[in-house]
């Protein structure tokens, strides 16, 4: 079973002090450590113990900038065959639709049986590359997968739904999977796979290696912190005092 | 551009060594220590990991890397428990290290090939060996190759599978490993101030008898070996002890932003600032001399004097950077509801277990004077 999983690198911000730099549109990365994306290291495992059940190859693939090949070379060194890293500097300002697109032409001459995406990137959050890729490609996606099973060319896939239901799909293949967080518990690199994923070559591809129609669907305005609130007011009261009370409110406030 | 930029390989090393240590390490470290010692399926995960076989050859199921490797490695796993550090220090450079460079073929296959996999072995420290009394090192009996005595401190003694010894021969230190199981030896706790999870036993002998295919360092070798096992083993222990420098510091500046005092939080007030400048000083200045001292090791250069001026320099930092830390976080400081106690009371043992500083100084100065 021949795999491509997308990865990103990304800052790691959950416990670091955010701010928004000059441009008003991006943060400040000088002090953040970065790694692969979580979701991604979900996706790039599932493709790992689907090729040890089955075989075939997993290619690894990041749109980003040089140093995103530390982050393929630790694919590398997990148990992914081959890296392709597409340059983030040749092709400005992203979305998930442009991204999907150029992901779409750097893999468009490799064989594959399923794609595996992170259901979301921790920066970005758009929830869409790996849908987007899946309807370019013209082939059935999952997302916020949360297992996956391939027996006679059929992938039985389970998606979590709200309110703690499992959904189980069957879909035929090749597809797109947008795996969930969790779903497996990802591996370590070793020290020694490490060293040998730092002599494998990496595939980087450009403007002059693809180009790409696609055009931005969605342009980045402003990135901001929302200021503080206020302290929320807690009603107290019989149900018919709180709800007389709230509709006053809501007029105070001009809401309708 | 730094003086010891890492290699891209060495960025990965930590980074993936980082991610480990922060999701097993750190959240069981404080009951690592009442425990006493390393829990198997925590050694699992290291060796599975490749840290016990970090610098042992691919030959021997290692993953071949080099001391600064190793370095990085056990800074990055001292910041969450120096004493998982410590052990890995150990099985690296005081044993592994002296059965590749001196053991028989016999040796390495019998116990080389055991350390990749989680095997563990201890490893008796002595202050100075050229006047080594009893507790730290053993004397054949006459005419006889049976030893008794006690030997006091143990390095990873707990959960070793085989212990390097010194044994006294004639005017000459040698070293003999013997196994955990050979007749006649007992092993006996000892109860640290610090490093308390890395395992420091005692063993008792009584007549056990020393075979002469065990014997690791001979009389040939002797005591200049002995010594160059050591000083290589500084350049780790100096690692361990950055390691704890830098966990001191990260988390006196984490608490001081957060904790406020007269309106404002304390990392506004410049005795806390002084403090917190201090121990970034120490810190920048053992990690040149860490890397240094790893890299002269690597290139294969006498590396004795850079590995001692390395350990007794961040071996220092590491204790001041602990004293701050609890200082600045007050009364909790010294409570074990922050773990600043654990980095004074780990680097404070980590610096005697690594050697007595006079005699350190000394050693340095004779140096000199040549």
């Amino acid at each position: 079973m021949d795999l491509i999983v997308c990865i990103k690198r990304v800052p790691q911000t959950a416990e670091a002090e955010v701010k928004i730099d000059g441009s008003g549109k991006d943060i400040v990365k000088d002090r953040l450590t970065f790694d692969m994306n979580e979701a991604d290291s979900y996706a790039l495992e599932e493709a790992i113990l689907l090729k040890e059940k089955s075989g075939g190859n997993i290619t690894a693939v990041s749109l980003g900038s040089a140093e995103a090949e530390d982050t393929l070379r630790i694919a590398l060194a997990k148990g992914a065959d081959s890296a392709i890293r597409i340059k983030l500097e040749d092709f400005g300002e992203l979305d998930g639709f442009k991204t999907a697109a150029l992901i779409r032409e750097a893999i468009k001459d490799i064989k594959f049986d399923a794609i595996l995406t992170g259901c979301m990137s921790t920066d970005d959050s758009y929830y869409q590359v790996g849908p987007t890729l899946a309807e370019m490609l013209g082939i059935p996606h999952a997302t916020l997968v949360s297992k996956i099973e391939v027996a006679d060319q059929k992938a039985h896939v389970h998606r979590e739904l709200e309110g703690g239901l499992i959904e189980h799909l069957e879909m035929s293949l090749p597809a797109v999977f947008a795996v969930q967080t969790g779903i497996n518990e990802p591996r370590y690199a070793s020290l020694i796979a490490i060293r040998r994923a730092a002599g494998k070559e990496i595939k980087v591809i450009g403007k002059e290696e693809i180009s790409s129609e696609a055009k931005l669907n969605s342009t980045l305005e402003e990135l901001f912190i929302p200021p503080v609130g206020e302290r929320a007011e807690i009603l107290t009261g019989t149900p018919d005092e709180v709800s007389k009370r709230t509709a006053e409110i809501i007029k105070e406030k001009g809401l309708i | 551009m730094g003086l010891f930029d890492m290699s891209s390989e060495q960025k990965l090393i930590r980074t993936e060594v980082r991610k480990f240590t922060s999701a097993v390490l750190e959240p069981v470290a404080s009951d690592l220590e009442k425990e006493g010692r390393v829990p198997s399926e925590i050694i699992k995960k290291l060796a599975q990991m490749g840290l016990f076989g970090l610098t042992i050859s691919e030959e021997y199921g290692g993953s071949g890397l080099d001391a600064l490797s190793l370095c990085v490695a056990l800074q990055e796993l001292s910041k969450s428990c120096a004493s998982v550090a410590m052990v890995v220090a150990v099985n690296n450079c005081l044993v592994a290290y002296p059965l590749a460079k001196y053991g028989s073929d016999e040796l390495k296959k019998d116990y080389l090939k055991l350390l990749p996999d989680g095997g563990t072995g201890g490893y008796v420290p002595c202050s100075d060996l050229e006047v080594a009394g009893k507790e730290c090192s053993l004397d054949f009996e006459a005419d006889s190759r049976h030893v008794s005595g006690k030997l006091d401190i143990v390095l990873n003694g707990a959960s070793a599978d085989f212990f390097v010894i010194p044994v006294k021969s004639g005017n000459c230190t040698t070293q003999y490993i013997v196994n955990r199981d050979t007749p006649g030896l007992n092993l006996f706790p000892v109860q640290t101030m610090g490093m308390r999870a890395a395992g420091v036993a005692g063993l008792e002998f009584q007549r056990s008898e020393l075979k002469e295919d065990q014997c690791l360092i001979g009389q040939d070798d002797g005591l200049a070996a002995i010594q160059s096992v050591r000083d290589y083993a500084c350049i780790a222990f100096s690692a361990i002890a950055l390691g704890l420098a830098e966990a001191a510091l990260e988390a006196s500046v984490k608490y001081s932003k957060e904790r406020k005092q007269f309106g404002r939080p304390i990392c506004a007030f410049p005795m806390v600032q002084n403090m917190l400048a201090e121990m970034k000083i120490r810190m920048e200045k053992s990690r040149l001399l860490v890397y240094e001292a790893a890299s002269t090791f690597d290139s294969g250069e006498d590396y004795a004097m850079k590995a001692r001026v390395a350990f007794l320099t961040s071996g220092e930092g590491s204790v001041f950077a602990g004293l701050d830390a609890i200082q600045i976080h007050g009364g909790y400081g010294y409570t074990k509801d922050y773990p600043v106690e654990r980095y004074f009371r780990d680097a404070k043992t980590l610096q005697a277990l690594g050697g007595v500083s006079a005699d350190i100084k000394s050693k340095i100065a004779e140096e000199i004077l040549q």
